[in-house]
């Protein structure tokens, strides 16, 4: 795949959009992102959406909807659904065709309406509760009863501790890091710093997990308007490499033995990111990663390959990976500083990725920032998506 | 109806639309209280979720076999929203025995006695709809 540039981008604040739909979510930050890129509708070549809800009700036809009220007359149209790496998979999409020709100028969009715990509003059906839960994690978890993700992943985070003796307070020190990038970014919804006492003092929702551990559902919505770099000029952001793996399982690696800590699909996707830009993941400055669980963004932060095995939560503790540290790691404040919001999170991390390229982060600047790593994930992490972005 | 009786419909109607026929077989075979899964006649072992290739050789031929009742427990939390059972629900992964397979299960015991790596072994619970799921059990 050739670079692919950021022409332009859109972002609006995590938080309560009251009164407004995923729709009006979606075409806000199309047209902040076209209006960032000085493009009128008309030059769209491509429209990439993903889906108006994770797992809400399915509806149908969005991304059609959506290039209609944007006056949208494209070459690619499509919605892309794979949990949390569906605006990941759309931004993949969107470069090759960018990157083939197919299309000048594409525009990615992500947005959805966050609300608290499993599948937000269908909890007010039963019937499409049953339907969406069963359709999310197939019959031999759904069974049981499963709600949330957050079960499999206080799992996960319960063999870290196990497999590698971490210490607790070590994880519970993530969310303190992340509240303070978050406090320095005004799209956070966060206000508030954090302490590691109030982490461990928050109630246990699934041991070993604490409420403060979890990030929460919010509203979010980012867009990047992606072209050749010829198009977008000096100055531009590219995409070096844009790679996925998806390694077979879903939520439940089924072999016995295999880790539930670890995760091969970001293992590979790092990895062959970094071999398609020919970078060593010593040249990249920053990364903003997929973590909606403290401990499961240490686990992250290994398989990418920050830190070594069992290593993730201590380096945190000591103050590596914050904005003045050795490693950053999250600069915007991360899922867990900024608020949640599933299908548009690859693209809320791409445009800080080019906010902070591009220098214009404020007092969340990470210095001498030129090289980024964008990772995003399906569903327990069996599949990742690793973005690499640099300026042209 | 009662929500009960909306929960055993939807799961009988979502069983139809996001099951297959492995997931029928295996749940229609508990009714009977048998435990079994498919297993591949080219690698010589069970795997779990039956499916209709092999996992690990990728071969199609394949023929169903009973799945060991005893394991030892490899993971295990609490879960506080559910949509059936009564929360907090003990839910966990077990490894069973022989190597072949681990399944997520409801756990029958309090969570203050479990360890991982302690022995479980199987018994059977029953939802709404008059479904039966494997659940384990301290021996």
């Amino acid at each position: 795949m050739k670079p692919v540039a950021v022409a332009g981008w859109g972002m609006l604040p995590v938080g309560r959009h009251v009164g407004k739909s995923p729709f009006d979510l979606a075409h806000e930050a199309a047209l902040q992102a076209l209006a960032s890129a000085r493009i009128r509708p008309s030059l769209v070549g491509g429209l990439y959406a993903t889906p108006e809800t994770a797992g809400g009700f399915p509806g149908f036809m969005f991304a059609a909807r959506l290039a209609e009220h944007l006056g949208l007359k494209t070459a690619a149209l499509g919605r892309y659904e794979v949990g949390g790496n569906s605006g990941a998979i759309a931004l993949r999409h969107a470069c090759q065709d960018v990157s083939e020709g197919r299309v000048d100028y594409a525009l990615v969009v992500g947005a959805e309406k966050g609300e608290e715990g499993t599948l937000g509003g269908l909890e007010s059906s039963i019937t499409l509760a049953v339907h969406g839960l069963m359709s999310l994690y197939g019959p031999y978890v759904a069974l049981y009863g499963v709600g949330t993700p957050l079960v499999l992943y206080a799992m996960g985070v319960q063999r870290y501790l196990h497999e590698h003796d971490v210490d607790p307070r070590a994880i519970a020190t993530l969310p303190v890091v992340l509240r303070e990038n978050a406090l320095k970014n005004p799209w956070s919804y966060f206000k508030t710093p954090l302490t590691v006492e109030e982490v461990l003092a928050s109630r246990i929702v699934s041991p070993p997990m604490h409420l403060l551990e979890c990030s929460r559902f919010y509203d979010a919505g980012a867009a990047v308007v992606l072209t050749r770099p010829e198009i977008a000029g000096s100055g531009a952001v590219v995409f070096r490499a844009v790679e996925e793996h998806h390694d077979g399982t879903h939520f439940i690696p089924w072999e016995p033995g295999s880790s539930i800590c670890s995760f091969p699909a970001a293992r590979e996707a790092s990895r062959k990111a970094l071999a398609t830009a020919g970078w060593t993941l010593d040249q990249v400055d920053f990364a903003e990663v997929h973590g909606v669980f403290a401990g499961t963004e240490c686990m992250l932060y290994e398989d990418l390959g920050f830190f070594p095995a069992g290593k993730g939560a201590e380096a945190v503790a000591k103050g590596k990976t914050r904005l003045g540290g050795e490693r950053p790691l999250n600069p915007s404040g991360g899922r867990l500083g900024l608020g949640y919001a599933p299908d548009p999170t690859p693209l809320v991390e791409v445009v800080e990725a080019v906010v902070q390229i591009r220098g214009e982060a404020g007092e969340r600047q990470v210095r001498g920032a030129r090289r980024a790593l964008v990772h995003a994930e399906h569903g327990m992490n069996n599949g990742a998506a690793v973005f690499l972005l640099e300026a042209a | 109806m009662t929500p009960g009786e909306l929960v055993a419909q939807a799961t009988r109607e979502a069983l139809d639309h996001q099951g297959d026929a492995e997931s029928r077989r295996f749940l229609a075979a508990l009714q009977e209280r048998r435990f079994e899964t498919t297993s591949c006649k080219g690698c010589g072992r069970a795997f779990f979720p039956p499916k209709p290739l092999c996992p690990r050789c990728g071969g199609g031929e394949l023929e169903w076999a009973a799945l060991p009742r005893e394991g030892t427990l490899y993971a295990f939390t609490t879960q506080q929203k559910a949509i059936r059972f009564s929360e907090p629900d003990v839910l966990g992964i077990v490894e069973l025995d022989g190597g072949a397979a681990r399944m997520l299960t409801k756990i029958r015991a309090p969570i203050e006695r479990l360890r991982i790596g302690m022995r479980l072994r199987l018994d059977f619970v029953e939802i709404e709809g008059g479904i039966v799921l494997p659940e384990f059990v301290p021996p």
